[in-house]
C-alpha cells in the first residue's frame, strides 16, 4: 500500500515537472455560494501543478495555468470540494460551491473571533442544536454528557434546573473551581449558585436551548489559551441564534409529557411486617427480650398495623411542557432572531419544580459599508423549587430511606403527625412549606464591526456588554410545619450578582502573493464582577397565607454583604497558513486580577500550534477514499482563578461573630501573599480524518499539567483555622479522546439512512507533586502518582460467621482481620474517576421518519455511599423513628453460624462498628445507560406547502429508559456528582414527552 | 446605572490602555472584614475581638452543647434514648474514633479561641488608647487572659488524663501563645502539668487586669473561682480556698435562697449565683442544635436523666423537679427528661451556666476537709444543701464520709452542667455507666473518657502524639 501511494506521488511529480511549456493562459471568476454570497479566502489549486491562489474580498480570483487546459481544485470550508475543467478557450468560470454534506464542523468560534477549522491547530468540538433542543430538560449543559469527547456531566441530582458538574479534560484543580468557563456571544458569564435558599441552582438554565445555535467546546491550547487565566479547564462557548437575510421564518415548538421516578425491588424500603420482623429479631438477640416481649416494646413505640411506603408518599408523576416561539429574518440590512418561550419541568420529588420564563432578541443592522451593529438582548426568568438535601432531617429522600414504615402520615383526626423525625413530617413539610427561588437573568450586548477604510480586511471591533443574574429567595415554613415549629420562620434573600465588559478588538486579515494568509486579532479587556446580598429573616407568623416578612412579630436576623473581583486582559491572536496546506496559529495573553496580592497579580499566558493538510497536498487531493487528513498540534499555558473567593490571599478577621447583640470579630483567614494563578500547560496532537465523505474521525491525544494548585491547604488547627489558601502541588491529566461519525446508510431509493456518532474517552489523572508528601485528607489519600480522587478507607471483610460481627482488615495487607473498628486502619482503595466513558448516538431514518437513541456509558470509578453509615446500622441506632434500615440488611443480614454475608447481625441497640465508615459502603458505579430515545415524523413538503407551512415535524421522546447497572450491592442509581459521594439526593427521573414543531 | 456608564466610557476612552490605571481598577477592598493587621488596634477593634471570642465559646463544640453535655454522659447522670436521631451515641457508647466529628470540632473551636485571645493579648501593648479607656481597656485584656486559661483548662480536662493521675506527668495539649505571626506551626504536647502552670498563670494575669464583673462576661470574681476550681484538681487545697474564699466575700453574688430563685435562674436570665454565663440571644440562632435543643422533648430529646441520679435526691429536695418523669413519644416510657435546666429548649436560647457560687462553695467544702478544717467544709457544705432541701440536717460527717458527702453535693448541685465526670476521673473512681440497654462499669482511666487526638490534626502535625486506645 505504502509502496502504491508512494509510485502514485512519483507519478504525478514526473507530470508536474515533465509539462510543456507549449501553452499557457490566465484563468479566472467569482465563487459564490448557493444563496450567491460571495466567498472569501476559497482555496484554488491548479491540479497535477503547485500553483494555486485564494478567493479576494468579493470572491475574485486569478490563476495562472501552464497548460492550455486545466482542472481547478476549489475547497472551501463547510463546502464540499468541487473540480472545474478550465481552458485557454474558456478561462472565466463562476462558481457556485454547495455546502458539505460533511458532519464536521467547519468554522471554531473562539469567543473572540471565527476561526476556519481548516487552519485551526487547537482541539475543539461542537455540538449542534439537534442535541440539546429537543431534551425535556432545564439546563442544556445536561445534555452535553456523552455527546462530547473529553467531557463529562457529573448529574448528582434529579432536581429541574440543578447545577451540572462539567469537567473537560479530567480534575484541574482542587479547592479552585473545574469546571469549564462559559461564554455566551463573546461574554464570560457567572454560572454559580445563586442565593442561600435553593440547593442547586444554575444560572445556566434560563437559558433557553431552543436559541442555541450551537455550542463549542474548547479544549487545548491553541483553542483557550486566548482566556488567559480563565482558560486552563476548558472554554464552553455558546452562540445563539441569528437572523438571516430573507422571508421571515416563524417557529412553534410544543413539548409535553411526564417525570417519573421508580425503585427497583431490591431498593425499596421495609414494609411495616417486615420492620417488625426484623426488630423483633433484633431486640432477641440482645438477649434480654423474648420474643413476646420484643413485639409489645416495638409496639409501644409504634402501631404494628400501620405500614407506610414512604417512597409512594413523598414521589410525585412530574409534569413536563416546553413551548416556544421565534421569528427570524431581515432585510439586506436589518437582520433579526426573536424568540420567547416557557417551560414547565416538575420534579419527582413533592416540592421540586422548575420554570422558565424567556426571551431574546439579536439585531444586526449595517450602518453603512463599513459598519456593522450588533445587538443581543436576552432577558430569562427562572422559578425553581427546590427541597433540602443531604442528611438534614428536612430532606424527603433521607425521609424515604429513614423512616420507620409503622409511622403514619396524619392522626386520626386528618392532620399531619409530626411526632417523629424532629417534626419533619415530610408529607407535611412538602404541602405546607415554601422554599421559592426565583432568577432573572439579563443580558445584554452592544457590538459594532467597523471597517478601517482604505486598508483591506482590518476591522475595529468594540464590545460591550452588561449581565445581572438577579436572584431573589423566598422561604416560608409556617408554624404547622416541623422546619417552621413553633413560631414560623421567613426568609428573603436577594442576591445579585452583576458583572460588566469592556472589549476593543483590532482584527486584521489578509491575503498575499495569493499563497499567505494571515489573521491577527489583538485586543484589550475589563471585566468587572459584583455581587451584593441581602438577607432577612422573621419568626413569629400567625397566619399560613400571609408568608411575606412584615407578617412575623420577630425579626431574627438581617444581614448584607458585598464583594468583587475585577480582570484585566491584552491579547494577541495570530493565523498564518500558506495556500491552505500547512499553518500555525499563536496566542499571548496577559490578565491581572484583584484576586492575587499585588506581588503576583499578573501573569502571562500563550499558546503555540501548527497543523497540516495532507489532504490538500496533490497526491491526496482528487483522491475519493480519504476526503480529509489532517494533522496538528498545540502547546500553551493558561491559568485558573474561578472558585476562589475574592479576598483569598487576604489575612482577614471576619465581622458577624456578635455576643450580647454587639459586633464582635474573629479570626477567619491567613493571609498568603503569594497567592496566585494555576498554571496550566496543555499539550494536544489530533488527526482528523475523513473516508469516502461518509466516515469522520477525530483523535486527539493530549496531557495537561497543572501546577501551582489553589488548596486550601489544612494546617494544624492550633494556627486558629483550619486551612491557609496557597499555591501547592501539581497534577496531570492525560488521555486519548476518540470520536467517530459515521453516516452508515446514506439515503438512496428506498429512503433509509442511518448515521451513527460515537465518542471514547480515557483519561488518567495523577498526582505529580504535593509540597508536604502524601497526605491523608478524610476519606481520601492524596498520594503522587496515584489519582487526586483516590479513596481512603478502612477495608471490610464481611462478617465473622461463626458470631456474626463485622469484621475488617487491619491494614492494607489484608492479612489480618479484626472485630473491633479501631485496630483497623484505612488504605486505598481505588478512585472515583472512571476509566472511560462516553456516548453514541444512532440515528436511523426512512421516509420521514427518523429514530435517535443516545447512549451514555462510564466505567470503572469507585462511588461511596456516605448515609448508608445511617441506613446500614445492623441495629444499632435503635428503635428511633429515623432507625429505619436498608432492605438488603433485611435481606442478608447474618443469622445463624455459618452464615457467610456481608451484613452482621442484626442487634437493636449495640453497636459492633459495622455502621462506620468502610469500603462496606463504596460501590462500583459502572453503568450504562439508554440516555435519549427520540421518534419523529416530518410531514413531506408538498402537502405543506399546499396548507402554507414550511414544515412540521412531530415527536417523541424519552430519557432515561434504563441504565444497566455493573454492582449488584449498589441500592442507587450510580450516577453522582463528581465528587463520587452519593448524597441523599433526588433520583434521576425518567421522562417522556410528546412534541410537534411547525415553521411557516 | 450612570457610575456604569462613566465607568464604560473611561474604560472606551482613556483608563484600561494606561497600566497604573488598570492597577488601580484591581484594586479591591473586603466589605466585611478587617485585615489582620487592624484587628486590635483601639479600643473598637479590641471590643469587638473580644466579643469575637465570647461568640465563639457559644459554638455547639464549646458551650453551646458540647461541653455541657458530654461530662454527664461519660458519667453516671445521663443517657442516650434507644429512641435518638444518632447525636452523641458515640460518646455515649464508649466508640469513638479519631475521625469522630465532636472531638475533631471541639479541638477545632478551642484553638481558634486560643489563637483569638492570644492576638488580643500580643497586641494590645501596641494597640492606642485614650486615658480614659485604658481601665476599659485592661478590663477587656484581663477577660481575653482569662478566656484563655479557660480554654487551655478545658482542652486539658477533654484532651488529656486528670491532673491527679501522675502529677501532671501526663501529655498534655500543645500551649501556643505566639497568635497569628506569619509562620504556621505544628506544635507537640506540652505535659499536663506545663499545660496546668499556664491556665494558672493566665488566670492570674486576668484576675490582676480586672476591675469589674459584668453578666455574661469572664469577669474578676469568675476568674477566681475558676482558679479555684483549676487548683482543687491539682489538689493544691490551700491556694483553693483562698481562691474560693475571695469570690464568696464578693457581695454581688450570693446562694439563691429558694427554690423559686434556683428555677428562675435558668432560661434566659442571669441569677445571682452565676459567676459566668453564656448569653445566648435569639440572634445568635441556634436552634435546636444546642443542649436545650437535646433534652427538649420537642426538639430531640435524646439525652435522659438516670434512675440513678433520681433516686440520690430525696423527696424534699427541690432539685429532683429537675428531672420530670414522662413517656418519650414513640419510644420509652417512664423516663426522666431534663428540660427544667434548659427551659428555653429547641430555640437554643438558655443561657449556659458555667461556674455558679455553689460550685465555688463546694470546692472550699472540698478543699477545707482536705486540709483538716472539717467543720468549715460542713459549713459550706450545709450552706448549699440547706437551701436546696427544706428537710436537710447538718451534715455531721467527717473524713472520707465527709469528702463523699461534697461530691454527692456536687453531683446533686451541678447535674446537666458539665461537671460529673471530672470529679469522678479526678478521685479516680469506677462508676456504673447506665444505657438504654446495657450498663457497663466503669473505671477512671478507660481511654474512652479522655477524646481523641482528631485524624484531621494528626495527618497535619508531625510533632503530636495520639491518645491511649485511638
Amino acid at each position: 500500500m505504502k509502496q502504491l501511494h508512494f509510485s502514485y506521488i512519483l507519478i504525478l511529480f514526473l507530470l508536474m515537472t515533465g509539462q510543456t511549456l507549449s501553452a499557457q493562459f490566465t484563468a479566472q471568476g467569482t465563487i459564490v455560494d448557493e444563496e450567491g454570497i460571495t466567498i472569501i479566502g476559497a482555496s484554488v489549486l491548479v491540479k497535477g501543478s503547485s500553483s494555486g491562489t485564494v478567493t479576494d474580498f468579493d470572491g475574485n480570483f486569478v490563476v495562472n495555468i501552464p497548460t492550455n487546459k486545466a482542472t481547478l481544485i476549489i475547497s472551501y470550508t463547510g463546502y464540499s470540494t468541487q473540480q472545474v475543467p478550465v481552458s485557454a478557450a474558456k478561462p472565466t468560470v463562476n462558481i457556485i460551491i454547495t455546502s458539505s454534506s460533511q458532519l464536521l464542523q467547519e468554522v471554531v468560534v473562539t469567543g473572540y473571533g471565527e476561526t476556519d477549522l481548516n487552519t485551526f491547530s487547537g482541539a475543539a468540538t461542537k455540538v449542534s442544536t439537534d442535541i440539546v433542543a429537543p431534551a425535556a430538560r432545564s439546563n442544556f449543559a445536561e445534555s452535553l454528557e456523552g455527546n462530547v469527547a473529553g467531557l463529562q456531566v457529573s448529574q448528582g441530582s434529579g432536581q429541574p434546573g440543578a447545577f451540572q458538574d462539567v469537567q473537560i479534560r479530567g480534575l484541574g484543580s482542587i479547592n479552585a473551581s473545574s469546571n469549564p468557563l462559559y461564554v455566551i456571544d463573546g461574554i464570560p458569564i457567572f454560572t454559580g449558585n445563586v442565593g442561600d435558599v435553593s440547593t442547586t441552582s444554575s444560572p445556566l438554565a434560563g437559558i433557553n436551548p431552543q436559541d442555541i445555535e450551537d455550542i463549542q467546546v474548547l479544549k487545548d491550547a491553541s483553542a483557550t489559551s486566548i482566556y488567559g487565566s480563565r482558560g486552563a479547564n476548558g472554554v464552553i462557548v455558546i452562540t445563539t441564534k441569528r437572523g438571516k437575510a430573507g422571508k421571515a421564518k416563524i417557529s412553534a415548538n410544543v413539548q409535553t409529557g411526564y417525570s417519573d421516578v421508580s425503585l427497583d425491588d431490591k431498593l425499596k424500603p421495609l414494609t411495616g411486617n417486615e420492620y417488625v420482623e426484623l426488630f423483633t429479631e433484633g431486640l432477641v438477640n440482645r438477649s434480654d427480650f423474648t420474643e413476646a416481649e420484643a413485639i409489645a416494646r416495638i409496639e409501644q413505640s409504634y402501631d404494628l398495623e400501620q405500614n407506610t411506603d414512604w417512597f409512594e408518599e413523598v414521589t410525585q408523576r412530574g409534569r413536563f411542557t416546553n413551548a416556544n416561539l421565534s421569528a427570524s429574518g431581515g432585510s439586506d440590512d436589518l437582520r433579526y432572531f426573536l424568540s420567547a418561550g416557557y417551560q414547565d419541568n416538575e420534579g419527582t420529588i413533592l416540592g421540586s419544580e422548575f420554570q422558565r420564563y424567556s426571551s431574546r432578541l439579536n439585531l444586526g443592522t449595517d450602518l453603512s459599508d463599513l459598519i456593522t451593529i450588533n445587538l443581543n438582548a436576552s432577558a430569562s426568568l427562572t422559578e425553581q423549587k427546590t427541597v433540602p438535601t443531604g442528611g438534614t432531617f428536612a430532606n424527603p429522600v433521607r425521609a424515604v430511606f429513614r423512616l420507620v414504615p409503622l409511622l403514619p402520615i396524619r392522626n386520626e383526626d386528618g392532620s399531619f403527625d409530626q411526632s417523629y423525625n424532629l417534626g419533619y413530617n415530610p408529607v407535611a413539610e412538602a404541602e405546607l412549606n415554601k422554599r421559592q427561588s426565583n432568577i432573572l437573568n439579563l443580558l445584554g450586548t452592544l457590538s459594532a464591526t467597523v471597517k478601517i477604510p482604505f486598508v483591506d480586511g482590518l476591522t475595529f471591533e468594540p464590545f460591550l456588554s452588561y449581565n445581572s443574574v438577579q436572584g431573589t429567595d423566598e422561604v416560608f415554613l409556617p408554624p404547622t410545619s416541623g422546619a417552621g415549629n413553633p413560631l414560623g420562620q421567613g426568609i428573603a434573600d436577594n442576591d445579585t450578582q452583576n458583572n460588566w465588559l469592556v472589549r476593543n478588538s483590532l482584527k486584521y486579515k489578509t491575503r498575499f502573493n495569493d499563497a499567505h494568509g494571515v489573521d491577527i486579532i489583538l485586543g484589550m479587556e475589563a471585566q468587572e464582577f459584583t455581587r451584593i446580598n441581602i438577607e432577612a429573616t422573621a419568626e413569629n407568623f400567625a397566619f399560613a397565607n400571609l408568608t411575606t416578612l412584615n407578617n412575623g412579630a420577630d425579626p431574627t436576623f438581617i444581614g448584607g454583604e458585598r464583594t468583587a473581583n475585577s480582570l484585566v486582559g491584552y491579547f494577541f491572536n495570530g493565523n498564518y497558513n500558506y495556500k491552505g496546506l500547512v499553518y500555525a496559529n499563536g496566542t499571548y495573553r496577559r490578565d491581572g486580577s484583584s484576586r492575587f496580592g499585588s506581588d503576583n497579580r499578573y501573569a502571562n499566558f500563550f499558546s503555540f500550534g501548527v497543523g497540516i493538510n495532507l489532504d490538500r497536498f496533490d497526491f491526496l487531493a482528487s483522491s475519493n477514499v480519504i476526503t480529509q487528513l489532517r494533522l496538528r498540534t498545540s502547546y500553551g499555558q493558561n491559568g485558573n482563578q474561578a472558585g476562589i473567593d475574592d479576598f483569598a490571599s487576604r489575612g482577614l478577621y471576619n465581622t458577624g461573630n456578635d455576643y450580647q447583640g454587639n459586633p464582635g470579630t474573629l479570626l477567619t483567614q491567613l493571609e498568603n501573599p503569594t497567592l496566585s494563578w494555576e498554571v496550566n500547560k496543555p499539550f494536544n496532537i489530533g488527526l482528523d480524518v475523513g473516508l469516502f465523505d461518509r466516515i469522520n474521525m477525530v483523535v486527539d491525544v493530549y496531557s495537561r499539567r497543572t501546577s501551582s494548585l489553589l488548596f486550601e491547604q489544612p494546617i494544624s488547627r492550633t494556627n486558629g483555622v483550619e486551612d491557609i489558601n496557597a499555591n501547592i502541588g501539581e497534577l496531570e491529566n492525560r488521555g486519548v479522546e476518540f470520536t467517530l461519525n459515521t453516516q452508515n446508510i446514506t439515503s438512496n431509493t428506498n429512503g433509509f439512512t442511518w448515521s451513527t456518532s460515537f465518542n471514547f474517552t480515557t483519561n488518567v489523572n495523577e498526582v505529580i507533586a504535593l509540597p508536604d508528601g502524601d497526605f491523608a485528607d478524610g476519606q481520601r489519600f492524596r498520594r503522587v502518582g496515584q489519582p487526586w480522587n483516590t479513596w481512603f478507607l478502612n477495608g471490610y471483610d464481611n462478617v465473622n460467621p461463626e458470631n456474626g460481627r463485622p469484621q475488617w482488615f487491619v491494614d492494607g495487607d489484608k492479612t489480618e482481620i479484626t472485630e473491633t473498628y479501631n485496630d483497623s486502619e484505612p488504605y486505598e482503595q481505588g478512585t472515583s474517576d472512571p476509566d472511560f466513558f462516553g456516548g453514541m448516538r444512532n440515528t436511523i431514518g426512512f421516509r420521514g421518519f427518523s429514530l435517535t437513541a443516545q447512549l451514555n456509558y462510564r466505567w470503572g470509578q469507585k462511588i461511596y455511599h456516605r448515609w448508608h453509615s445511617f441506613t446500614h446500622t445492623d441495629g444499632s441506632r435503635g428503635l428511633g423513628s429515623t432507625g429505619n434500615v436498608a432492605r438488603s440488611v433485611y435481606d442478608r443480614r447474618w443469622q445463624n453460624p455459618g452464615d457467610i454475608t456481608d451484613t452482621p447481625e442484626f442487634v437493636v441497640s449495640r453497636n459492633f462498628g459495622g455502621r462506620n465508615a468502610s469500603t462496606r459502603f463504596l460501590y462500583d458505579g459502572s453503568y450504562v445507560s439508554l440516555r435519549d430515545v427520540i421518534l419523529d415524523y416530518t410531514f413531506a413538503s408538498d402537502l405543506l406547502r399546499k396548507v402554507k407551512f414550511g414544515s412540521v415535524r412531530i415527536f417523541a421522546q424519552a430519557s432515561n429508559l434504563y441504565i444497566y447497572t455493573k454492582d449488584d450491592r449498589l441500592e442507587r442509581d450510580p450516577r453522582t456528582d463528581v465528587s463520587g459521594i452519593i448524597d441523599q439526593e433526588i433520583p434521576i427521573p425518567q421522562t417522556i414527552t410528546f412534541g410537534l414543531d411547525a415553521t411557516f | 446605572m450612570k457610575t456604569f456608564f462613566n465607568i464604560i466610557f473611561l474604560g472606551v476612552a482613556t483608563c484600561i490602555l494606561l497600566p497604573s490605571c488598570s492597577d488601580e481598577f484591581l484594586e479591591q477592598t473586603p466589605e466585611q472584614s478587617l485585615s489582620v493587621d487592624n484587628a486590635v488596634v483601639d479600643l473598637i477593634s479590641l471590643t469587638a475581638a473580644v466579643n469575637g471570642v465570647y461568640s465563639n465559646m457559644q459554638d455547639a463544640n464549646v458551650y453551646g452543647w458540647d461541653l455541657p453535655l458530654i461530662p454527664d454522659l461519660r458519667a453516671d447522670n445521663v443517657y442516650v434514648s434507644q429512641q435518638n436521631a444518632g447525636r452523641f451515641i458515640d460518646f455515649g457508647d464508649f466508640e469513638l474514633t479519631d475521625q469522630s466529628g465532636r472531638p475533631e470540632d471541639e479541638w477545632t473551636d478551642m484553638y481558634e479561641i486560643i489563637v483569638n485571645t492570644s492576638n488580643i493579648i500580643n497586641r494590645v501593648p501596641a494597640a492606642t488608647f485614650l486615658p480614659r479607656e485604658q481601665e476599659g481597656a485592661d478590663q477587656l485584656l484581663g477577660e481575653s487572659y482569662a478566656l484563655r486559661g479557660l480554654t487551655y483548662w478545658n482542652l486539658l480536662r477533654m484532651f488529656a488524663p486528670p491532673y491527679t493521675n501522675n502529677g501532671g506527668d501526663s501529655p498534655g495539649v500543645p500551649i501556643t501563645n505566639e497568635g497569628t505571626t506569619g509562620e504556621i506551626i505544628a506544635p507537640s504536647r506540652e505535659s499536663v502539668a506545663v499545660g496546668y502552670q499556664q491556665v494558672i498563670s493566665d488566670l492570674i494575669t486576668g484576675i490582676d487586669l480586672m476591675t469589674t464583673n459584668d453578666d455574661g462576661r469572664l469577669g474578676k470574681s469568675a476568674a477566681q473561682g475558676f482558679l479555684a476550681k483549676v487548683y482543687l484538681y491539682q489538689e493544691d487545697w490551700v491556694n483553693a480556698e483562698t481562691q474560693a474564699t475571695f469570690v464568696i466575700s464578693d457581695d454581688k453574688y450570693s446562694l439563691y435562697p429558694d427554690s423559686s430563685a434556683w428555677f428562675g435562674s435558668y432560661g434566659s436570665n442571669f441569677g445571682t449565683e452565676d459567676l459566668f454565663a453564656l448569653q445566648n440571644l435569639p440572634a445568635d440562632n441556634f436552634g435546636v442544635n444546642s443542649i436545650g435543643g437535646i433534652m427538649d422533648q420537642n426538639g430531640y430529646g435524646d439525652i435522659l436523666g438516670t434512675q440513678d441520679l433520681y433516686d440520690v435526691y430525696s423527696t424534699s429536695d427541690y432539685r429532683r423537679s429537675a428531672m420530670v418523669f414522662g413517656d418519650r413519644v414513640d419510644g420509652e416510657s417512664g423516663v426522666y427528661f431534663l428540660s427544667p435546666k434548659y427551659p428555653k429548649g429547641e430555640l437554643g436560647e438558655d443561657y449556659i451556666k458555667i461556674l455558679r457560687l455553689s460550685d465555688v462553695y463546694l470546692i472550699r467544702a472540698e478543699a477545707r476537709a482536705e486540709t483538716g478544717n472539717e467543720d468549715g467544709a460542713r459549713e459550706d457544705l450545709n450552706d448549699v444543701a440547706s437551701r436546696r432541701d427544706i428537710e436537710y440536717e447538718d451534715s455531721a460527717d467527717s473524713g472520707d464520709d465527709l469528702i463523699e458527702a461534697i461530691i454527692l453535693e456536687r453531683r446533686k448541685e451541678l447535674a446537666f452542667e458539665g461537671d460529673r465526670v471530672f470529679d469522678l476521673m479526678r478521685h479516680k473512681r469506677t462508676w456504673t455507666k447506665f444505657r438504654s440497654f446495657e450498663d457497663e462499669v466503669i473505671s477512671w482511666d478507660n481511654d474512652q473518657l479522655i477524646n481523641p487526638i482528631p485524624r484531621a490534626e494528626i495527618n497535619v502535625n508531625p510533632n503530636i502524639t495520639q491518645n491511649p486506645g485511638y
